[in-house]
């Protein structure tokens, strides 16, 4: 019972979630790729 | 002859092993993050298994009670990083480190985004225990006012300033917008509203299953936002970087074409 509002609040925290760790990594890897390799000092 | 043995003298210098500089991948990740990403998607997938399988349902919410399992960690979650924002800030102002500045700026986007959370999931739990989707009650208004009060923080950080300048207008914004952390908090007790009182205290009574299903859920709720505010964080040194560099490029060809129209001048 009430399943339709469990879906749609799990629903939109994994799709929220989905959407902001894609474009953190994506714009982390455009970033990265403009810098030499040296000033990206924080990696391992 | 392995690469890394000492050349023999006599050899050519040219086949000598050269050392060479470890190359740094080009993403924000790191051995820390991807342990960490691993153990955040292990235990997301136990908080769906136990907040929509195993743990039972209520007796007067029934299902909707399942909503619980990702609402209270994510408070938990927009809370921490709104503290983090507030000491970020503090420390910026106090010594005038960019890192403080930027940290700061991942944390109050990780907050804003699971404030979101907070209010959407709230809003869909709302309709079947209270009938309604939104009222205008004490603890769901100081929310939503958090909410905006950090979308205009975040606002401020993209305005065109002087960089400092920016960064000490957020500080304080930051600083300030906490304060209303503690308005959310203890709204439910200032004030009379629809919302319920506080769920978990001393004195909390909750079925075990229920309470373990809440526990796994904030544990990975709280995983997961650490490895954000890493890539987060290392995304906008980054960018930080970036800017810098294409300053200093942006410097030397300007010079050089005035060396070059200085030399012309000469010249005539």
């Amino acid at each position: 019972m009430y399943w339709e509002y469990v879906a749609g609040g799990y629903g939109f925290v994994a799709v929220g979630l989905a959407l902001y760790t894609t474009w953190v990594l994506r714009h982390g890897r455009r970033l990265s790729r403009k810098l030499p390799p040296e000033r990206r000092r924080f990696l391992d | 002859m392995s690469t890394t043995e000492a050349a023999p003298t006599g050899t050519d210098p040219a086949d000598e092993p050269v050392a060479v500089a470890p190359v740094n991948p080009p993403h924000t990740g790191s051995v820390a993050t991807r342990r960490l990403g691993l153990a955040a998607i292990v235990l997301l997938a136990l908080t769906l298994l136990f907040a929509l399988v195993i743990s039972p349902p209520e007796a007067n919410q029934r299902d909707a009670v399942r909503l619980f399992y990702i609402h209270l960690p994510a408070i938990a979650v927009m809370y921490v990083a709104f503290l983090i924002t507030a000491v970020g800030s503090i420390m910026y102002l106090r010594k005038g480190s960019v890192y403080w500045d930027l940290l700061a700026g991942a944390a109050a986007e990780l907050g804003v985004l699971f404030c979101s959370f907070v209010l959407v999931t709230g809003s869909l739990w709302g309709k079947p225990t209270w009938g309604v989707y939104w009222q205008w009650d004490p603890r769901l208004t100081s929310t939503t006012v958090l909410f905006v009060m950090y979308l205009g923080y975040l606002a401020v950080r993209r305005l065109e300033l002087p960089p400092d300048v920016r960064s000490r207008r957020a500080a304080v914004l930051g600083i300030v917008s906490f304060g209303n952390v503690f308005i959310v908090h203890y709204s439910v007790q200032w004030w009379r509203g629809l919302h319920q009182g506080q769920t978990l205290g001393v004195d909390t009574k909750m079925d075990g299953l229920m309470l373990f299903s809440f526990f796994i859920g904030l544990v990975a709720f709280l995983t997961l936002a650490a490895w954000l505010l890493i890539h987060r964080f290392r995304v906008a040194w980054l960018a930080r970087e970036v800017e810098q560099m294409g300053l200093a490029q942006a410097l030397a060809e300007r010079r050089a074409e005035t060396d070059a129209t200085g030399l012309v001048g000469r010249s005539r």
